[in-house]
């Protein structure tokens, strides 16, 4: 373990990085980071105050799935598998942290909880048979999982769903009055799910996460290293499912119903588009991807035009695979890795520079000479 | 007894058209390492041809002014042939232009191009035909009477029928592998493509082809049960899951196994639902899943996987 113990150091006097390698964040000084925050947080706050309750409402749910997609940001951006079925997970957590709250009496303030270790148990028992397989089958009982969930949820609770008979009232403290149930909601959901993206932005950045990418890109090495590969893999699967799983908890905040239709399969496979298409690579994609997979649909249908989501999603992943070979938007602005290499080494050694004529082949095959263009194809 | 023999039969038609669908992943994976999660939706688009050729003047749907063109409506035999030729098409069209670029990418472009396809396919549909259900017919005779009785049980022409024709592709299919230069080729590109380049095999063209002859297959499949079901947008939805559960059981890649894994599951879901009480057809589906990821526990390769399927991890 002693590589991963450190954090990775730039040496001194390493040269200046391009500037598409640098973070956006970089030239930041902690005062434009503070104000910046505030200026979120008040914008937040505006919201809930003036905002009518569906704005509110669908607030809430971008803020969850943020949550939620940052799952899918770690298991196919770090651990380097595919899940189609992350929309799933979410009902799962919601279904779970609904029967935990009203079965096992468990306080509805620990809803995200609840639902993540419901979707993390879940994940593992599809993880398992990923452990010894090629990446696809992941991606297979994911989407089989995707595909049964609305049949699932519909059996468990009946077709109009499961309502959770908890209330979430905000505290005397607070000071709301009792219509004003959804800003205690909203407020609940953002402090919540600020907490669980904090943790989630730290553990990116730890060891356990380099554990996660050594096992995607060397798993010999990183067992020959003593990481326990399996070990490492299962809990990577089982945080990104208990990532969705707590989103479908922080949903359970505002809407305290769980129905198979709200977790469809076009959900999970929106999920899984958007993260194609912004890329898995980087964390902060997590914000306009729940962004979209909230507001697009609520567009399409006001637009009365909800028969293209299917579409949008199907061009957006058909062209998005091809131009950016599947590492999505953002890296369309990062160096191509050879790039770099190419800058300083000059034109790769098999190709002849301009205006050199062609070697010819003397015919002698003793002499050590090109050989002349194969007549094969 | 009867009535379990009558379960069985019940099961064929079902099993067979799990099975070339199975058989169609199967291929594919085998010659390409790509799971097609689009191969349902593929078969969905030919069982519209099929639909399209039988009633090319149905008002209902769209462009049915230069449909008109094909003139009558097709005998249904002819309908389904039609639909296995589009499937030809549209098999090599994927390969070419959506799969092939994306060769050397890893595992996500892929599987991301394959369910694009199948948002993309599924989207049209809907919007192009609407969700309401087309008729197709059977190719076989499928009236109430057609049927032979076999101790008590019914056993449906059409069934027949549906078994026969599989069986009929089946053999045609193994004799393209086995007795054809094509097939050489193929075998020769599935189980080492740089070599099979170096002797001058084109690999691209024949991976295209094997995507043709799986898309064909898989518009059999949705042809032979278009006369059971309708043709509509979500027909393959239920079947594609039966179909993945079928290769994986199979073990992926092994073809003898997407057969019999797609008449296995086709059992199971009639004998849960037709003996256990509070098992619907829906819920079928659920256990399908569970016994899925069990067997895939005990036996990751599959019944049939070879060290083959569990070395492909990419």
């Amino acid at each position: 373990m002693t590589d991963l113990e450190r954090p990775p150091v730039r040496p001194v006097d390493a040269e200046p990085m391009p500037p598409a390698l640098r973070r956006p964040t970089e030239g930041l000084t902690t005062r434009d980071r503070l104000l910046s925050a505030v200026a979120v947080v008040l914008a937040l706050i505006a919201l809930a105050i003036s905002g009518s309750p569906l704005i509110i409402l669908r607030a809430t749910e971008v803020a969850a799935f943020i949550v939620a997609f940052s799952g899918l940001h770690i298991l196919s951006g770090r651990l380097g598998l595919i899940s189609v079925g992350h929309g799933a997970f979410i009902g799962i957590g919601a279904v779970a942290a609904a029967h935990a709250i009203d079965d096992l009496s468990v306080p509805y303030l620990l809803a995200p909880l609840a639902g993540a270790a419901g979707a993390a148990l879940f994940g593992v028992v599809i993880g398992v048979p990923s452990l010894r397989l090629p990446g696809s089958y992941l991606a297979l009982l994911t989407l089989a999982v995707a595909m049964v969930l609305p049949i699932g949820l519909r059996q468990l609770d009946g077709p109009l769903g499961y309502r959770v008979e908890g209330d979430l009232i905000p505290p005397a403290w607070t000071g709301l009055a009792p219509g004003d149930d959804e800003i205690w909601q909203f407020a609940l959901v953002l402090v919540v799910g600020a907490f669980i993206m904090a943790v989630v932005h730290g553990t990116v950045r730890g060891r356990f996460t380099r554990a996660l990418v050594a096992v995607r890109d060397e798993p010999t090495a990183a067992a020959a290293f003593g990481l326990n590969v399996a070990r490492i893999h299962l809990t990577g699967v089982a945080i990104s499912a208990g990532l969705a799983g707590a989103a479908g908890g922080l949903i359970l905040y505002a809407s305290p119903l769980v129905a198979g239709e709200q977790y469809p399969f076009s959900l999970s496979v929106a999920m899984f588009a958007l993260m194609v298409a912004l890329g898995a690579s980087k964390l902060w994609t997590s914000v306009p991807a729940a962004l979209t997979v909230v507001l697009l649909p609520e567009l399409l249908v006001r637009a009365g035009q909800a028969v293209w989501e299917p579409i949008v999603y199907g061009m957006v992943l058909l062209i998005m695979t091809r131009l950016s070979r599947g590492r999505g938007l953002v890296s369309l602005w990062e160096p191509k890795p050879n790039a770099i290499v190419s800058d300083r080494a000059g034109p790769p050694a098999n190709k002849r520079p301009p205006g050199q004529p062609r070697p010819q082949h003397s015919g002698n095959p003793w002499l050590l000479t090109p050989e002349p263009p194969s007549t094969q194809s | 007894m009867s009535l379990f023999l009558q379960r069985i039969f019940d099961a064929l038609s079902n099993g067979a058209v799990y099975a070339s669908l199975a058989l169609a992943l199967t291929m594919v994976f085998r010659a390409t390492g790509v799971l097609n999660l689009a191969q349902g939706e593929m078969a969905m688009l030919t069982s519209y041809v099929a639909a399209l050729l039988r009633s090319p003047a149905d008002p209902r749907f769209a462009a049915s002014s230069w449909l008109a063109a094909l003139g009558t409506p097709w005998p249904v035999w002819a309908a389904v042939l039609g639909a296995m030729v589009a499937g030809l098409v549209l098999g090599a069209a994927v390969q070419r232009f959506v799969m092939q670029p994306l060769a050397d990418d890893g595992p996500l472009p892929p599987v991301g191009a394959a369910l694009g396809l199948f948002l993309l396919i599924h989207g049209l549909a809907v919007l192009w035909w609407g969700s309401r259900l087309r008729p197709v017919g059977s190719p076989f005779p499928d009236g109430i009477d057609d049927r032979l009785n076999l101790l008590g049980a019914r056993l449906r022409f059409q069934t027949i029928g549906i078994v026969a024709t599989l069986a009929v592709a089946l053999v045609l299919l193994s004799l393209l592998q086995n007795r054809t230069k094509l097939g050489l080729a193929f075998r020769a590109v599935v189980s080492n493509r740089e070599g099979a380049r170096m002797v001058g095999i084109r690999v691209g063209s024949v991976l295209m082809i094997g995507w043709a002859v799986a898309a064909a297959l898989g518009a059999l499949g949705g042809g032979l049960i278009a006369g059971q079901l309708f043709v509509g947008p979500a027909m393959m939805s239920r079947l594609i899951v039966f179909a993945l559960a079928a290769a994986t059981l199979g073990g992926l890649g092994n073809p003898k196994g997407a057969i019999i894994g797609g008449f296995v599951f086709a059992l199971m879901e009639t004998m849960l639902v037709g003996y256990v009480p509070f098992i619907s057809a829906d819920v079928a589906l659920i256990y399908t899943l569970g016994v899925l990821i069990v067997m895939l526990v005990i036996r990751p390769g599959g019944i049939f996987g070879t060290q083959l399927t569990i070395q492909t991890r990419s």
